[in-house]
């Protein structure tokens, strides 16, 4: 099974490369991904997906359907890429330019390549003439970057359901590397909001606010719990006659940590400073905003990259180790590091709130991710289409047990 | 009058050209690594290249006038050889989950030659066809019925073809001889017992993993041995089945790559092992068979490895009280058999 | 010598203190639910010559239980035991013979503990228990695989790559060894012929587990069983033999659980699987006579007398000058009609069963086959515990049979 797997996949190389190309020309920032999503849609109704279309919130949705309707695998990647800072870029972002066996372009890390794997494999499957048990369903979902995964929770809530489907197992296509990542940290971005009548004093209490976060945050830093914070400098609102001034805190949420202890615990500090400013007003919340969608939908959306991790020896874990080892293939397991502020994944709307073990298995690099000139090396995705589809066989696949041996 | 005769395996596609029954082959060539894209493109013009070029030797045009593709599995619903039909597609669709290495496999050849040969007709000759006469005792697994999701669980043999043709073969010898144990000596070998026409017994499984132990194959094992090995090993069920398929059987033991041929005539103390153990499996699975039919009449070899008969029926003389001179060999190749009841088919049907 | 002989199942304790060499049973008992309380209280059923009682006792463990039968015996002075010996199922490659309990010993039965997790651990903690209950008195071990010890490489060998072989230990374990060298000895006895010298099938048809033993010259040289009690015939809830292939995909299909495909094998399968209607082959013989039974139950019945033969020929293969085949334990010794099914039409092995004295085989050990039928059909009772206690006797006379 597998040699034809990896001979079907060796056949279908220049197939992948071109369409990951083509993706990567299609601009796609957050809230503008329909040209994008068509394209995606139109391939997968061409490689011969059971169904193809694109769903209510905008989510281009590939189905594959097996023999029963048990739990279906997720293969979900985001299509949208952050706005890529073009000065900083040493070529156009939209290029999709091949050079040295390289992939460049904004999202050819986070995460196109890894759509454009995930959506092949379901090709590969196909053309290694492997029957499925169970379906398996491709989310190319809007809104991950700016947006809050607002079009991967429609998909679960509404689009699933609609197909008479429900999720068993999800697999992101964010960038691994080709390890099989199994979580990460979290941060959240909270706005601390200083009114007061006196300009002077509205000034001196964020200064004040500032400077000591500021020390809070390096002596907290030597507890693991409270490291990892930045704070902006205060900006203030001209509008209101420098009567108001905004602060950003930026903080990483380890383990367990919710967004809510960090909002009270700012409270508790701000509150503890500001005890004798009596005519100074101070708010701490959630930055959110209110977002458009390509399709014209609204939606509030609050600043948090929720932490998760699924259990490293959990079914879904094993299974994917097991299929990527039979399958030959390197098997390497971690957690994203979340180097930059604000990176994630939407690895928590699927294990918290929709509580469905989700694992990441993509061919892009996170040092790449939102990084200038980001690329994204062909032979991983030829790799990760490979591997995704060895996985998803060994998840949903009619078992081939008992019948490879070369000859009766 | 033409007949091409094909086989399917998992990487290799063996063909052949007969003019006549009974006859050698005119041409004979195979393929490997036959589901790669490009050689499965190129499948026909291969046969036709190879057929056509022995035919003009003979100053004889090549036409196809029947192309019969015998294939490991065809399930409960292909109960002799049969002339395609949309009909066939349609029941192999039905099972493709059940051997879904084969039958899948089998749709795109069909579809394949279907196109190029365009009017010749194809016959389906199953290995499996023979063993849908299996009694249902034997072919039931003790498991609750329901067990595996729609896999229906029950016990084939996967060399019917050969077991068929031994039958008849010493039946037309001896009309007297009802009781037939039939030793196919192929890669995965299997026993079989033939009463009357009828398989009784067989060593062949729901796959043809079990059974007897075969070149590359682990044949039968305990149960418990799979899960040991997944929870020593951390090994999943791909990993574990590639083992048991690919690396166990002579291999395994001897740590060599080693055909039954081989293994016969080896010195080597872990052949030497290997050979007794296959010997004495042999041995059980023909006082089975024999039980299963309250005696026997004849013992009948076939398959590649066919020359072994001899050793093996001479050991188990020496255990057995078995009919001395009622020991045959059929010589005859799977692909000849294989045009014979495609032919068969077509005549049936016209 | 006064022996008590422990043989307990993951959730009883039976015992029977013997006195050796005149085999005379004193007292025995079981004790029962043993373990977390369950909806019938746990109890010990005790025997002392005609008198039986039932004690209504707490015992949440093995050990605890083997206090309160400690507590039993220490009432009569003429229970006070001069030995033990203990059944333990599974000796590993590591015992191929009955073995005095010392540190040594306990070492190495810890070392193969996982090869049978369910049935070597109680019975080690009894083994711990009598050390520490009654300090001095030896104790002696008797595994369910010795007897199968003799096994030839060519009948126990997987045919997997050697190296995992080895490195896990995989290979023909065989198992109810006891029981078949027992009633071997015993048909030896009835046919006058040094047990040595008996060339036998045996089969141990258990109303839970049961096993063919090919015996020749007194050893074994084969068992239905195999690495596991699991492999084999068609069994009450397990499985019997089995496509490699469909184990391999229930492991897929229970996304690589072990755990749940040993469980659907070891306790869901076999006759209670098949006929969805009982775990007791003789519920399902039943339901078939008085025709309440469904296609499931008669296939079944069918099913499960067949795989029988089939290995009685196999077995019949292998033994040559076949002395006798020998039926045993609860379906063995008392439903005439399987006796029947699987001897009739092997009259090509020897074998003549006599339809009168095998309906009528009440008291045993009886041979049930016909007077010209050139291979004996024999209907003995097991005493497994009997056995044991004979094993413990020649270990501690050094009486090396």
């Amino acid at each position: 099974m597998y040699r034809i797997m990896k001979d079907r996949n060796e056949a279908m190389k220049d197939e992948v490369r071109d369409f990951a190309s083509e993706l990567l020309k299609i601009s796609s920032i957050s809230q503008n991904e329909k040209k994008a999503a068509e394209f995606i849609c139109g391939k997968m109704k061409q490689l011969g997906y059971d169904d193809a279309f694109i769903d209510n919130a905008g989510n281009a949705i590939g189905v594959i359907r097996g023999r029963t309707p048990e739990a279906a695998v997720i293969l979900n990647s985001h299509i949208d890429t952050v706005s890529p800072d073009e000065e900083k870029w040493t070529m156009p972002p939209l290029s999709g330019k091949i050079e040295d066996g390289k992939l460049m372009g904004v999202g050819a890390s986070d995460c196109k390549a890894g759509l454009a794997s995930q959506i092949f494999a379901g090709a590969l499957l196909k053309r290694s003439l492997l029957p499925m048990r169970g379906p398996f369903v491709v989310a190319a979902t809007v809104a991950e970057e700016n947006g809050c995964s607002i079009g991967l929770r429609k998909f679960v809530s509404d689009t699933l359901p609609s197909l008479g489907m429900k999720a068993g197992f999800a697999i992101l296509g964010e960038p691994t590397g080709n390890g099989l990542y199994y979580g990460h940290d979290g941060w959240v971005e909270v706005n601390i909001h200083i009114e007061g009548a006196n300009p002077f004093q509205v000034s001196d209490t964020a200064r004040s606010i500032n400077s000591d976060l500021s020390l809070v945050s390096i002596n907290r830093n030597k507890f693991a719990a409270m490291e990892e914070m930045s704070i902006g400098r205060p900006v203030f609102n001209d509008n209101s006659g420098f009567r108001a001034a905004d602060m950003c805190v930026s903080k990483r949420l380890r383990g367990s940590e919710s967004s809510e202890e960090v909002v009270s615990w700012l409270n508790h500090e701000v509150g503890v400073l500001v005890q004798n400013e009596r005519k100074v007003a101070v708010e701490v919340a959630v930055i959110s905003e209110n977002q458009k969608m390509y399709n014209g939908s609204r939606t509030i959306v609050k600043r948090v990259t929720n932490a998760w991790q699924t259990d490293p020896y959990s079914p879904l874990m094993q299974r994917a180790r097991q299929s990527l080892s039979a399958a030959e293939c390197e098997v390497r397991t971690g957690k994203w590091n979340l180097g930059r502020l604000g990176m994630g994944t939407a690895g928590s709307v699927f294990s918290g709130e929709f509580k469905i073990p989700v694992i990441g298995y993509g061919p892009g690099t996170e040092e790449c991710a939102h990084a200038p000139d980001e690329f994204v090396l062909l032979d991983k995705i030829y790799e990760s289409v490979y591997g995704t589809a060895a996985i998803v066989h060994g998840l949903v696949g009619i078992p081939v047990c008992g019948w490879t041996s070369d000859e009766i | 009058m033409n007949i091409i005769s094909i086989s399917q395996n998992v990487s290799r596609l063996e063909f052949a050209l007969f003019d006549k029954i009974g006859g050698a082959p005119l041409a004979e060539g195979e393929l490997k690594n036959w589901m790669n894209q490009e050689i499965f493109k190129s499948i026909p013009e291969k046969i036709t290249l190879l057929c056509g070029k022995t035919l003009r030797m003979k100053n004889r045009a090549f036409s196809a006038d029947l192309i019969c593709i015998r294939a490991p599995y065809g399930g409960e619903d292909f109960k002799s050889p049969e002339l395609l039909t949309d009909k066939s597609i349609k029941k192999l669709r039905k099972i493709e989950h059940v051997a879904p290495m084969h039958i899948p496999a089998l749709i795109e050849l069909i579809n394949l030659l279907k196109d190029y040969f365009r009017g010749t007709p194809i016959s389906l000759v199953f290995e499996t066809s023979f063993f849908t006469r299996l009694p249902e005792r034997e072919y039931v697994y003790a498991v609750d019925p329901g067990l595996a999701g729609g896999i229906p669980l029950r016990r084939f043999g996967y060399h019917g073809i050969f077991h068929e043709r031994a039958f008849e073969f010493s039946h037309d010898k001896d009309k007297g001889r009802s009781r037939v144990i039939s030793i196919c000596l192929e890669p995965i070998p299997e026993i079989c017992a033939v009463k009357n026409g009828n398989p009784l017994m067989v060593t062949g499984g729901a796959t043809p993993l079990e059974g007897l132990p075969g070149e590359t194959t682990c044949g039968d094992i305990d149960p418990l041995i799979i899960l040991s090995l997944s929870e020593s090993l951390g090994w999943g069920p791909e990993e574990i089945n590639k083992t048991l398929s690919r690396k166990s059987g002579i291999q395994g033991l001897t740590g060599k790559k080693m055909n039954f041929a081989g293994l016969f005539s080896s010195s080597d103390s872990n052949a030497v092992l290997a050979k007794n153990l296959f010997l004495y499996k042999i041995l059980l699975a023909t006082g089975s068979a024999i039980a299963a039919m309250g005696g026997v009449d004849a013992i009948v070899f076939s398959g590649r490895y066919h020359d072994l008969g001899k050793e093996i029926h001479t050991y188990l003389l020496s255990k057995l009280d078995l009919p001395v001179d009622n020991c045959e060999v059929l010589p005859d190749n799977l692909l000849r058999l294989t045009a014979e009841a495609g032919l068969l088919s077509l005549l049936k049907n016209k | 010598m006064k022996i008590i002989v422990f043989n307990c199942g993951s959730s009883s304790l039976k015992y029977r203190i013997i006195s050796m060499p005149d085999e005379k049973e004193i007292a025995g008992g079981e004790a029962q639910r043993i373990g977390p309380k369950t909806a019938e209280p746990s109890r010990i059923i005790h025997r002392h010559g005609d008198k039986t009682e039932t004690h209504l006792v707490e015992m949440r463990s093995h050990a605890e239980a083997m206090a309160e039968v400690r507590k039993l015996l220490s009432t009569d002075s003429s229970l006070t035991p001069d030995a033990f010996g203990h059944r333990v199922v599974h000796g590993g490659g590591v015992f191929s013979s009955a073995a005095l309990i010392s540190d040594e010993s306990l070492d190495q039965l810890e070392k193969i503990k996982h090869l049978a997790p369910i049935h070597n651990p109680p019975a080690m903690k009894i083994i711990h228990a009598c050390g520490k209950e009654y300090p001095g008195i030896p104790s002696v071990a008797v595994f369910d695989t010795a007897f199968h010890a003799t096994i030839p490489d060519y009948a126990s060998t997987y045919c997997l790559p050697y190296e995992i072989s080895e490195k896990l230990k995989i290979r023909k374990y065989g198992f109810h060894g006891t029981s078949h060298q027992f009633v071997a000895e015993e048909a030896a006895k009835m046919l006058g012929k040094p047990f040595g010298e008996l060339n036998a099938v045996s089969c141990h048809l258990g109303s839970g587990g049961a096993s063919l033993c090919a015996i020749v010259n007194g050893k074994s040289v084969d068992n239905t069983m195999g690495y596991s009690p699991l492999q084999g015939l068609i069994m009450s809830t397990r499985c019997g033999d089995l496509d490699p292939a469909l184990t391999l995909n229930l492991l897929q299909h229970f996304i690589g659980s072990t755990a749940d495909v040993e469980r659907l094998l070891n306790t869901r399968s076999g006759v209670l699987g098949m006929s969805g209607a009982s775990a007791d082959i003789r519920d399902i013989f039943s339901l078939d006579k008085r025709d309440c039974g469904n296609q499931r139950t008669s296939l079944t019945a069918e099913a499960y007398l067949w795989r029988i033969k089939k290995y009685i020929g196999s077995y019949m293969a292998v033994v040559k000058n076949l002395d006798a085949i020998i039926f045993t334990d609860t379906i063995g010794e008392l439903i005439p009609h399987v006796r029947w099914a699987v001897c009739s039409d092997m009259e090509y092995f020897g074998l003549k069963i006599d339809s009168e004295k095998n309906e009528h085989a009440e008291s045993l050990p009886v041979d049930v086959s016909q007077k010209d039928s050139r291979v004996k059909i024999l209907v003995v009772a097991t005493n497994e515990e009997l056995a044991i206690a004979r094993r413990t006797y020649s270990l501690l006379a050094g009486d090396k049979r």
